[in-house]
Order: C-alpha cells, then sequence, then structure tokens
C-alpha cells in the first residue's frame, strides 16, 4: 500500500508508531512533484527546506494550499502576473491554525487568476491539466489543488468556492472537495474574490480526511466577522438507512450530458440500494441562479479587485520610461491593464455596469431579491429531506482550449454549483464513477446549512459502499 | 438592451482599465452575451421581497481596534518595503493632478 492510500488517521498511526517518519512521508511526495508536475502545472511554488517537525493532529501530513491564500514568506501569486512576486507578510488564519496542528506546507497550488474561472485557464502561469487525459481541463478555480490530490502530489489540500471552485474541479478529477456553509472558515488572509460567496475548503482522496482537515481550519476569528460561533453538529449518521434524499428536477434538465446523467442516477439508485428515502423535489427559482451570480459575483469582484493598483504591493510600470505616466490615474490604469488578466478585467467591468448609477436598480438589487428566493427553494426543500443530490457539472471536463473564446459558455459549467453559494449552504463532489471515456463524474451533495458533518456522513456511507476513491488515473 | 462602445469605454474608465480597440469590440461583444443572459430575471416577480444582502445571518460585530505586533519583528518597515516605490518612512506614488517629478 502506497503512502497516499493511507488516510490521515492511519498516517498518524504509522507516524506515532515510527513505522514512517514524517520526512519519508513529504519526500513520497515531493518526489512525485518532481516527476509528474512539469506536465500537470498543478503547483506554482513547491517549498524548499520542508519543515516536518510539526506537532499536533497534522504533524507530518503533506498539505498543498491554494495559492489565494496568503502564506508569511512564501510566494503566494493568485494565479496573477500583479502578485508574480508578492511574498507576504503574514500567514491566512486557516495557515495559522494548520500551523498549530503541525502540518507541513508542501506548497501552493494553480489556479484561475483570483480564483475567477471555471476550468483554470485563467492562470497567468498556464493552465493546470487533468491527470485522467492531459488534453483535458482540470476544472476551475481551484484546478492545481485538485490535481495534486488525483495525482498523489499531496496527501490534502485547500481550496476556495465562490460558484463552485472547489467541487468543479474535485468532480472532474475524481476527489473529494467540500465547501463548507459559508461562515464555518475564517477568510482572513484569503485573496477576496466576491466576499458574500467566498468560502475556504478541502480536497483529498478520502471524506474522513476532509472532515479531519476541517476540524482544524474550522470556527470563529476575530478578524473575520462574517464567520461564526456556530458549531456544525456532531450528530452522526450510522447508515443511510431512512435518510431522505432530493433529486431536484431542475438539476436533470436541458442541457445535462446523458452520460453524465446516467452516472448520477445510477449513484442515486445506489443510495436507495443502501436504505435511502429518495424523493423528486423541485427548486423552481434555480434557473435564475446563475443569472443571480453573475451580477452579484462580479459586483463583488469589481470592488474587491480595486485592490489590486500596484501602489501598496505587486508588480508596477512606475518606474518604466516607456510610459510617460502624467498622475495617479494614469498609473492605475496602466498597472492594472498591464497585469490583471482577460477574465479578471472583464468581471470587474461588468461589475462596474451593473453597479453604475442608472443600472443598480435593475441589475444588482434585483438579483439580490431574487437570491433571496434561490435560498427559500432550499429552505422549503430542506423541510423535506436531509441532503439534495444531483450532478456538480453538466459534463466531464471538456478539452483545453474549447471554451476560452465563449465567456457564456464557460459560466454554463457553473450551473448546478452557483445556488450552494447564493443560499451559503455546505456541499461536496464525492466520485461517483466514469464515463465509458474514463473520465470521472462527481455526485454533487448538498447539506442544510450549518450540518456539514451529517453531510459528510452521508457522503462517506456512499464513498465507502462504491470505492471509486481505489481508482487512480494512470500517468 | 444593447451595449454601445462608448459605455463600454466609460466603464472601462471608471474601472480605472485601458482596453485597446480590439479588446473593447471583443469587451461590447461579451457584454451583450452575458447581459442579455442576465436579462431573464426581469421574468421574476420580486415583489414584496427583501433583498438578501449577504450569506449569514449575523449582525456586525465589533472588536477594540488595537495595534498588534508578532514579536520582534519590525512589521511596518515590512509593509512599507513590499511597495514598488518607498522611501523608509513611506510609500510614494505620482500626484494625482501632474506628476510633481516632471
Amino acid at each position: 500500500m502506497s503512502i497516499s492510500d493511507l488516510t490521515i488517521k492511519e498516517l498518524r498511526d504509522k507516524l506515532e508508531s515510527k513505522a514512517l517518519s514524517a520526512k519519508e512521508v513529504a519526500d513520497f511526495y515531493i518526489d512525485r512533484i518532481t516527476k509528474y508536475d512539469k506536465e500537470l502545472n498543478s503547483f506554482l511554488t513547491v517549498v524548499d527546506n520542508l519543515k516536518v517537525s510539526g506537532k499536533g493532529p497534522l504533524a507530518g501530513i503533506p498539505i498543498a494550499i491554494k495559492d489565494v491564500i496568503v502564506t508569511k514568506g512564501i510566494r503566494s501569486t493568485g494565479g496573477s502576473k500583479i502578485l508574480e512576486n508578492y511574498i507576504p507578510p503574514y500567514s491566512a488564519t486557516v495557515i495559522k491554525k494548520m500551523d498549530k496542528a503541525g502540518y507541513t506546507l508542501l506548497g501552493k497550488t494553480n489556479c484561475d487568476e483570483f480564483a475567477q474561472g471555471s476550468s483554470n485557464e485563467n492562470s497567468a502561469f498556464g493552465p493546470v491539466k487533468n491527470p485522467w487525459e492531459m488534453s483535458r481541463v482540470a476544472g476551475g478555480s481551484s484546478g492545481g489543488s485538485a490535481v495534486a490530490v488525483a495525482a498523489d502530489l499531496c496527501h490534502v489540500a485547500l481550496g476556495t468556492d465562490t460558484g463552485g471552485s472547489i467541487r468543479m474541479p474535485a468532480g472532474w478529477c475524481g476527489v473529494v472537495g467540500i465547501k463548507p456553509t459559508y461562515g464555518r472558515v475564517s477568510r482572513y488572509g484569503v485573496m477576496a474574490m466576491a466576499s458574500s460567496l467566498d468560502q475556504v475548503g478541502v480536497f483529498a482522496r478520502r471524506v474522513d480526511d476532509t472532515r479531519e482537515v476541517l476540524s482544524v481550519i474550522e470556527g470563529k476569528d476575530s478578524l473575520d466577522c462574517t464567520s461564526s460561533t456556530r458549531a456544525t453538529g456532531d450528530m452522526r449518521v450510522d447508515s443511510l438507512e431512512g435518510v431522505r434524499v432530493g433529486v431536484p428536477e431542475e438539476y436533470f434538465a436541458e442541457g445535462l450530458d446523458l452520460e453524465v446523467e446516467g452516472v448520477i442516477r445510477d449513484g442515486i439508485n445506489t443510495m436507495k440500494e443502501l436504505g435511502a428515502e429518495v424523493k423528486e423535489i423541485s427548486l423552481p427559482y434555480s434557473k435564475y441562479a446563475l443569472a443571480t451570480y453573475y451580477i452579484i459575483m462580479p459586483a463583488e469582484v469589481s470592488s474587491n479587485m480595486g485592490r489590486y493598483d500596484g501602489i501598496r504591493y505587486g508588480e508596477s510600470e512606475i518606474q518604466n520610461s516607456k510610459f510617460k505616466i502624467q498622475n495617479l490615474e494614469e498609473i492605475y490604469k496602466i498597472n492594472r491593464s498591464e497585469f490583471l488578466g482577460e477574465e479578471v478585467k472583464r468581471r470587474i467591468m461588468l461589475g462596474t455596469y451593473v453597479l453604475s448609477a442608472g443600472y443598480y436598480d435593475q441589475y444588482y438589487a434585483r438579483a439580490q431579491k431574487v437570491r433571496r428566493l434561490i435560498r427559500q427553494d432550499f429552505e422549503k426543500a430542506f423541510k423535506q429531506v436531509d441532503v439534495i443530490a444531483g450532478p456538480v457539472a453538466p459534463t466531464p471536463a471538456f478539452r483545453l482550449g474549447e471554451k476560452t473564446d465563449d465567456p457564456l459558455q464557460m459560466y454554463l459549467s457553473d450551473i448546478y454549483t452557483v445556488p450552494v453559494n447564493l443560499a451559503g449552504l455546505p456541499a461536496l463532489s464525492v466520485p461517483a464513477g466514469f464515463t465509458k471515456d474514463n473520465l470521472p463524474v462527481g455526485m454533487h451533495l448538498i447539506g442544510k446549512w450549518w450540518e456539514d458533518n451529517k453531510l459528510l456522513d452521508i457522503a462517506e456511507h456512499f464513498e465507502i459502499a462504491t470505492e471509486h476513491y481505489k481508482k487512480k488515473p494512470t500517468l | 438592451m444593447s451595449i454601445t462602445k462608448e459605455e463600454v469605454r466609460r466603464i472601462a474608465h471608471l474601472a480605472r482599465l485601458e482596453l485597446s480597440d480590439e479588446q473593447l469590440a471583443k469587451a461590447q461583444h461579451d457584454f451583450n452575451e452575458i447581459l442579455g443572459y442576465v436579462d431573464q430575471l426581469t421574468e421574476v416577480n420580486v415583489d414584496g421581497i427583501e433583498p438578501m444582502r449577504g450569506a449569514t445571518d449575523l449582525v456586525n460585530q465589533l472588536r477594540n481596534d488595537t495595534v498588534t505586533r508578532e514579536s520582534g519583528e519590525d512589521v511596518r518597515n515590512k509593509y512599507i518595503s513590499l511597495a514598488p516605490e518607498h522611501t523608509e518612512e513611506h510609500i510614494e506614488t505620482i500626484s494625482p493632478f501632474r506628476d510633481a517629478r516632471t
């Protein structure tokens, strides 16, 4: 059995009994990164002189971190040219917590620029490739973290999810990825994309490993006033017997690939065979979720991206004589135009437009009201069911370059994942099977607010019954 | 509803971005496609619906505004030195009205 096949608990036992050393574990992953990552491009920075001497529940566990999460003294680019050489003077709260728990920081993973993208093709440092088929995308925006786990280049990884950025790459790469309830994990030190939607979460091969890491990083943080003291419950679900699984008709409508639908329907049948009670439900406003998201998200992006002007940190052309810079406005424009990528600029402008005088009520104010209706759909649904099941994405991973020229087509990949962020719910992707071409398909399970642990238990019963985690890509 | 090139130019200026003519044309095309898609929200009856302004029901929380200092570190100097242009004491930039150095 390989080191990467062990769960964190099993690995911890072996480290404690000295059957393995933390250095051996770290070297195992470093060797694989050296061997395979040139092509996969999942890491932007690999840490020199790994710290393997930590003590605590994550002692000696090598973890990769999405590059939008800042790490003191270690380059954090957020996938952007404007932060290409940025060495943060502080660490995010989640990093401080994992440090205390003894983890080994392996490196920083590639992602779409400032987490903005669905395929990881918007990174300023090149796309991440899907280990199941190198000509296909990994999914975004946390593609590097998903691939690093799928290809056994790290034990677990952190990502962020604003509209599906953990669940989608997890689904397309055949690993587990969870986005917790909004407010469960501190966002302090996470480069903000859309603050009312962003949440930090975990990728792992096994459900139990995401539980282990979440229990370390969760909790109230005085530096993030949207983090909550609410507990996520220690209510355990012993089996799927009697668990009520809601299947929304809207998630199986037009646009869903037939093979993906087949795999998901089979997965739902498996849950039924395990004793779950499957119910048809309806989320009538979910068809408006993507439109709502593409107003609210860019509005928040346009405001959050305002900080990238190259004055206080980041790249700047201020000393470049090519530009005859006359005033402050010009340097803002030059730095932002030179160092921000196309998709980020598109979202900044969309957001500026929907917030501008004359359009605010038509777009932003209306979208906030529809957002409430979307949330109310879920409130009603969770009166009847414990969990909602469906596909993570309408298709398997598409080919690199297939959708880069058509932003709207690209956005449609997020159609099943964005309602969850708008409502603030916990949700995850767990491997559900494969297409005929051997591409992974993820089952999307959505839990009720603050019932993250129950959601994880349900996913784990499915995982143990189906054992898809045993199948790995051939590199 | 369709957005004009002039409007895209105005938005780019508000967002402090410069676009080439080619980028401007592409942005105009993309804007019209995306805005055409999000326009479907006009179908929804939102009368009497309270806007949802965030993802939590948490109320504002206050904490003391105190200086924190990581032990033994010159935090101030560290932050100032991140700026592309700075002196020992200050972050430097260009005047909002004209370049003071010319």
